[in-house]
């Protein structure tokens, strides 16, 4: 059976250059420490964009673990001692409609 | 449509610009009222007074200085917080009838008692968490700091007392949208049910009751 999938569109609050790289690190660096790998792992997150220009960005995950993601994004408070948050702007079925809905594209 | 509340924006700084911003970031973020805890005249800003109310809180030891502080406020249209480590504080406040919030952190809620959560129950108390605690506190290691809130507000919830999550927010950056802090909740082993009254049901009940008080 085909997993059911969420796209999760958030939104980052930073006061500097923040790249996909970090913003990759930063989520999952987060998302083993609360929930360890095992965890971390059941939620299938991955990152599928981010742009550096609007912080931006679009995670995939299963659709069972879209609280779990939440709560990493919102657990997440500061990036080289500098304050860092994230919100979310939006979850939907697909990342078509995730694009058009919260991201403008 | 469930509305949020967030009850507790602490802004300390007297920019009157940066208070509309974070104000309007907080409606941005879908609250749909707010409680700010500073002595400002809110008809300088440019908003609904209509969706904010104030308050006022109190740090106390004894039942005296609540007393004291409580003479000084000129007008019953303010919201109260007490914060104190003291049983017998906590217990006097939940039954005085102006205090309306008991502030907790994770000091003050290992000392909490049952007596003090029937008392607050009984008189339509509410306890007050907030979100800077849960993200920002350093001085607890993350696990400690989840077994001890985990089981403290599922022993407060299953008193039947009211307890509330509020930001405490000063800056926008400590902010959180209402569907993340319930997201954030369930960390905490609370359901998803009573993460949603915690943000919404429960403030929305002191919030209208202080905004009718404030119309008047």
């Amino acid at each position: 059976m085909k997993k059911r999938k969420r796209y999760i569109v958030f939104q980052v609050l930073y006061e500097g250059s923040l790249y996909e790289k970090d913003v990759l690190k930063i989520i999952s660096n987060q998302l083993i420490r609360l929930f360890g790998e095992v965890g971390a792992s059941k939620t299938h997150f991955w990152l599928h964009l981010y742009n550096e220009d609007s912080k931006k960005g679009l995670i995939e995950c299963r659709h069972n673990t879209v609280q779990i993601i939440r709560a990493t994004l919102a657990s997440i408070f500061e990036f080289a001692n500098q304050p860092l948050t994230f919100y979310t702007v939006g979850v939907s079925g697909t990342m078509k409609a995730a694009k058009r809905k919260y991201l403008n594209t | 449509m469930v509305k949020f509340y967030d009850l507790n924006i602490c802004y300390q700084n007297n920019q009157v610009e940066y208070l509309n911003i974070l104000l309007q970031h907080c409606f941005k973020l879908g609250y749909s009222g707010l409680a700010l805890s500073n002595n400002i005249d809110l008809t300088n800003f440019n908003l609904q007074t209509d969706k904010v109310i104030s308050r006022i809180n109190i740090v106390a030891n004894t039942v005296g200085q609540v007393k004291k502080t409580l003479k000084t406020l000129p007008e019953k249209k303010t919201l109260i917080s007490v914060y104190t480590l003291n049983n017998s504080v906590a217990n006097w406040c939940a039954e005085t009838g102006p205090i309306k919030i008991l502030s907790i952190n994770l000091e003050n809620i290992k000392k909490l008692q049952r007596s003090t959560m029937k008392i607050a129950s009984e008189n339509n108390c509410f306890f007050e968490l907030q979100l800077l605690e849960l993200i920002y506190n350093k001085d607890y290691p993350l696990v400690k700091k989840i077994s001890i809130l985990s089981e403290k507000l599922n022993k407060i919830l299953n008193q039947d007392a009211g307890l509330i999550i509020s930001s405490g927010a000063s800056n926008i950056f400590q902010l959180r949208a209402p569907r993340d802090v319930i997201a954030l909740l369930k960390i905490f082993d609370i359901k998803e049910s009573d993460a949603k009254k915690m943000i919404s049901d429960y403030p929305k009940k002191i919030f209208d009751e202080y905004s009718i008080i404030c119309r008047r």
